[in-house]
């Protein structure tokens, strides 16, 4: 498991609106798309990166407890979130907040570090 | 014991800039989108606070802004994280696509001051002896310049010198440094050899949680007492104990992004004396930091 793959997956989602809409129109294929880039080249992978089957399910179902609890760094989730619920699939903000604090409280302040 | 020096000569005949304000304010992107259609009561003294910084510093008059925050993954990931970095480029823009979208933030533009930040940093070996700068001649800025820009200066006509410090991605530079940094701009503006006013901007949080259980609580902060607490140390002017108090484990407990606070000791530290105004501000989000020092 690797928090510095796991938050430049989320990055990069949220960093275009063309991204972001990429992963929202088929997030299973963009994910595929990322994980062979990965297995295809030799570091660095500008759009793509090693994750463990747990972590891919975790961002292909936007678990966000479960990535939380994995020390994605909170400022990067929270974001990559919010631009798939809110930005991307129209829920009010004030809708997601509570679904988001209720997914992350439970596992207090997790060691984000990498 | 803090170790600072500028290694350079100067005439007292030559001109030299002066150190004409230091401002310590909050960079909250959702400000913005929360202000456009007008000011609602849980945001008045945000406002007027940010309003009255404005006139102010319109008053000292200053040909360049050495603004002080930390980037938000945007320029800097974790793939190249520099602990401090210096803007060197003729203009900035902002902002990244995502801010954008998420926060309603508007493009801009705003010049930069070579000359001024080729004089902090240096030619050949850096100028400093206490801050091992990096540097950037290319940088579309985020929320943590373009938002006190947007209120302090909307006019975008003051040159600026970006400086980023890793506030974000642990491990970071120590409460020292950012002090260290503070006491590094007054004496390299001192010795600068232009006749420019200079202002410094210092942008951080008090407690805030983002991405963290205690995110968005409402206009409540996810830890008052460490509000403050952190007030009274700048109030105080003494920076001792205000490093003393910054240590990783208390501000990472009053929620996981207040380690941004460590900015506003660098424009503690570029005054060294009490400040004319000491504020943490309550709005509908966390409270604000609002710090400000005549220097004339």
């Amino acid at each position: 498991m690797s928090r510095f793959d796991l938050n430049k997956f989320m990055m990069f989602v949220d960093g275009t609106t063309e991204s972001l809409e990429d992963f929202c129109g088929d997030r299973v294929g963009f994910m595929e798309r990322w994980t062979r880039a990965a297995d295809e080249s030799l570091r660095p992978v500008p759009n793509g990166g090693p994750l463990s089957e747990m972590e891919q399910a975790a961002l292909i179902g936007l678990d966000v407890g479960a990535l939380y609890e994995m020390g994605s760094h909170p400022y990067i989730l929270l974001h990559f979130a919010r631009a798939v619920e809110v930005d991307f699939n129209g829920i009010p903000f004030p809708e997601f907040d509570r679904a988001y604090k209720v997914a992350v409280t439970p596992h207090g302040y997790p060691n984000f570090a990498t | 014991m803090l170790c600072y020096r500028v290694i350079r000569v100067r005439s007292s005949e030559l001109p030299v800039a002066e150190l004409v304000a230091v401002l310590g304010v909050p960079h909250n992107p959702l400000l913005k989108r929360a202000m456009q259609d007008g000011i609602d009561e849980d945001l008045r003294a945000t406002h007027e606070n940010f309003q009255d910084f404005r006139g102010r510093l319109e008053d000292a008059r200053p040909d360049v802004l050495i603004m002080v925050g930390s980037d938000h993954f945007r320029k800097f990931f974790y793939d190249n994280s520099p602990a401090f970095m210096i803007g060197k480029a003729p203009r900035f823009q902002g902002t990244h696509p995502n801010e954008i979208r998420t926060f309603g933030l508007d493009p801009m533009e705003v010049p930069g001051d070579v000359e001024m930040a080729t004089s902090l940093l240096g030619t050949t070996y850096l100028n400093s002896d206490s801050i091992d700068f990096g540097f950037s001649n290319e940088w579309l800025i985020d929320h943590g310049w373009t938002v006190p820009l947007w209120f302090l200066r909307p006019e975008y006509d003051i040159p600026i010198v970006p400086i980023h410090s890793n506030t974000n991605m642990p491990p970071l530079p120590r409460p020292t440094r950012f002090a260290a940094l503070g006491h590094y701009l007054r004496e390299a503006v001192a010795a600068d050899t232009s006749d420019k006013r200079v202002a410094i901007i210092s942008t951080g949080h008090l407690a805030t949680d983002i991405g963290g259980p205690r995110q968005f609580l409402g206009g409540d902060s996810p830890d008052p007492e460490f509000d403050a607490d952190a007030v009274s140390w700048i109030a105080s002017g003494d920076l001792e104990v205000a490093m003393g108090g910054c240590t990783f484990d208390r501000l990472a407990s009053a929620g996981n992004v207040t380690l941004q606070f460590l900015n506003i000791l660098v424009g503690m530290a570029a005054a060294g004396r009490v400040p004319d105004f000491a504020e943490g501000t309550a709005s509908r989000f966390a409270p604000g930091p609002f710090f400000y020092w005549d220097m004339r």
